[in-house]
């Protein structure tokens, strides 16, 4: 669903006038983004479910104090979504994988395609881990939440120097993991081709 | 987006398209997660909206269950006319509630006649229109129970039942997975209210409380029976049953159908299910209606850190992963 900035006011504004369907629409386009975002910290699809959902509770009760301030209605979800996370992160006990998830992949491909999909996603997934915290944070607004490098450090309450700079760190990561390098062209089919060794 | 993601090398864009595949494959919502959370952050939002409309010194319309909102209803001329239309309708119903509608009074049935007239077709909404109504039974028991009405407490739960009742019957049988999931969350909290009141209730009323507890519990099974397609205890002539072909090899429906208020005890309290459990934003209280106050704070919240004006950051998690 696709809403301009001058849409988004207008629904933020009659959402914090009691209008349920406003908050509806605002929901449909902000859930994605801020599920994966979620997700893609905790870990755990059903505790991501919980956040996601109490992110945007606590969103409707905080509309009415809700001012812009510079900071558009997006980035304001975005950092309480973060809160949220950091909240959730410091009082769990219990640590557990995202074996759950991997059913997601290839539901249409045979059972070696499925097998390579798989390895593929897990290497991305381990490489993930490599990062630091606050990488991993900048990877997540970045990548997986869409958001531009000076959303991202609007909501991680950095400069915006400070995010392209821990993204940058976190690329390179990346990529030494997973073997990438700029000797790596892709073919016609995003396959990669590589003209001297990588890992 | 106002920058480039990445530089366009062949690494980067490599790179690119296996975090997009990464994300599309292992960190997007299932559709029925997705589904349920919707349920739920509107069923929050129709609550919203009426304390809202409350506030604003219509609270005689919070039981007037929501309407399906079109994209007409959002002309000026549409919208004042459905304020005036709205104000009318609240006096109405105040002067009606002044006389006698109260719970367990001379026009209390018919006042239930008339909120049942008014619920809308839409079986999302109409699942979420109800979950109001039995909010309004929860407030009417509580307040009934605070001043020793124990005659009223049970003419609220009895209400509760057969509106729980008709509810689920008309969940399981539209097959709506939203209102499924709208019931199921509201439902479930309701158990909880319902405990806190039958804690300070009179004993006279703690017969009525309990078996709307009782009929709360078999509402989440016969919702989760149909969504296993295991059918729903024969509620409903058993028209969901089988319906994924498999499912868990489930439960027979333990309970005869209809249920109505003066359905009684099933044999053994339903296990608590942990994708039941009371959201976090859910904690059990006192009181029947979710509002702000009662909701955990968070420990920081936007408005807590004013932009620009915050620490560098609020805080760390001490492990991400």
């Amino acid at each position: 669903m696709t809403l301009d900035d001058v849409a988004i006011e207008r629904l933020v504004g009659e959402a914090r006038a009691g209008d349920a369907w406003a908050f509806g629409l605002l929901f449909d386009h902000y859930h994605l983004p801020i599920y994966r975002y979620i997700v893609s910290r905790v870990h755990r699809p059903a505790d991501a479910e919980d956040l996601t959902q109490l992110v945007f509770v606590k969103a409707l009760e905080a509309l009415p104090r809700y001012e812009s301030r510079g900071i558009p209605f997006g980035g304001w979800l975005f950092r309480l979504a973060r809160n949220t996370v950091i909240d959730h992160v410091r009082t769990r006990h219990d640590h557990a994988d995202l074996d759950a998830a991997a059913g997601h992949a290839g539901s249409g491909a045979g059972p070696d395609e499925v097998t390579v999909t798989r390895l593929e996603l897990d290497e991305v997934a381990d490489a993930l881990t490599s990062l630091t915290d606050e990488q991993r944070d900048a990877i997540a607004l970045r990548f997986f939440a869409g958001l531009s490098a000076r959303e991202a450090a609007e909501v991680m309450g950095k400069q915006e120097g400070t995010v392209r700079g821990l993204q940058f760190r976190a690329i390179a990561a990346l990529r030494r993991q997973l073997g990438i390098d700029d000797e790596v062209q892709v073919d016609r089919d995003d396959r990669p081709v590589r003209r001297r060794g990588t890992r | 987006m106002d920058d480039m993601m990445l530089e366009l090398t062949a690494g980067n864009q490599m790179l690119r398209r296996r975090l997009d595949a990464y994300a599309d494959a292992r960190l997007s919502p299932e559709p029925a997660a997705a589904t349920r959370m919707r349920a739920r952050v509107m069923a929050a939002a129709h609550r919203q909206a009426a304390l809202t409309s409350a506030g604003a010194g219509l609270t005689v319309l919070t039981t007037v269950p929501p309407t399906i909102r079109r994209p007409l209803a959002r002309h000026p001329a549409t919208r004042v006319a459905g304020i005036l239309l709205s104000a009318a309708l609240g006096l109405s119903l105040a002067v009606g509630s002044a006389l006698a509608a109260d719970a367990g009074g001379l026009l209390y049935p018919a006042r239930l006649g008339l909120e049942t007239v008014l619920l809308p077709t839409d079986p999302s909404e109409r699942a979420i229109a109800e979950l109001g109504r039995l909010e309004t039974r929860l407030q009417e028991a509580q307040a009934a129970s605070e001043r020793g009405d124990s005659a009223a407490v049970t003419a609220a739960m009895q209400a509760y039942a057969a509106i729980l009742g008709s509810a689920s019957q008309d969940a399981i049988a539209a097959a709506d997975p939203v209102a499924s999931a709208a019931l199921e969350a509201g439902v479930s909290r309701n158990i909880e209210v319902l405990q806190a009141i039958l804690e300070r209730a009179p004993a006279a009323a703690t017969d009525g409380l309990t078996r709307a507890i009782e009929r709360s519990d078999k509402t989440l099974d016969d919702i989760d029976g149909a969504a296993n397609g295991n059918g729903n205890g024969g509620g409903n002539g058993g028209g969901n049953g089988g319906g994924n072909g498999g499912g868990n090899g489930g439960q027979p429906g333990t309970t005869p159908g209809g249920g109505g208020p003066g359905a009684g005890p099933t044999d053994e309290p339903a296990t608590p299910d942990p994708t039941k459990e009371p959201k976090p934003t859910k904690a059990p209280t006192a009181e029947p209606t979710p509002t702000a106050e009662r909701t955990p704070r968070p420990e920081h919240t936007p408005d807590q850190i004013p932009p620009g004006q915050g620490p560098d950051d609020p805080g760390k998690p001490s492990d991400g992963d």
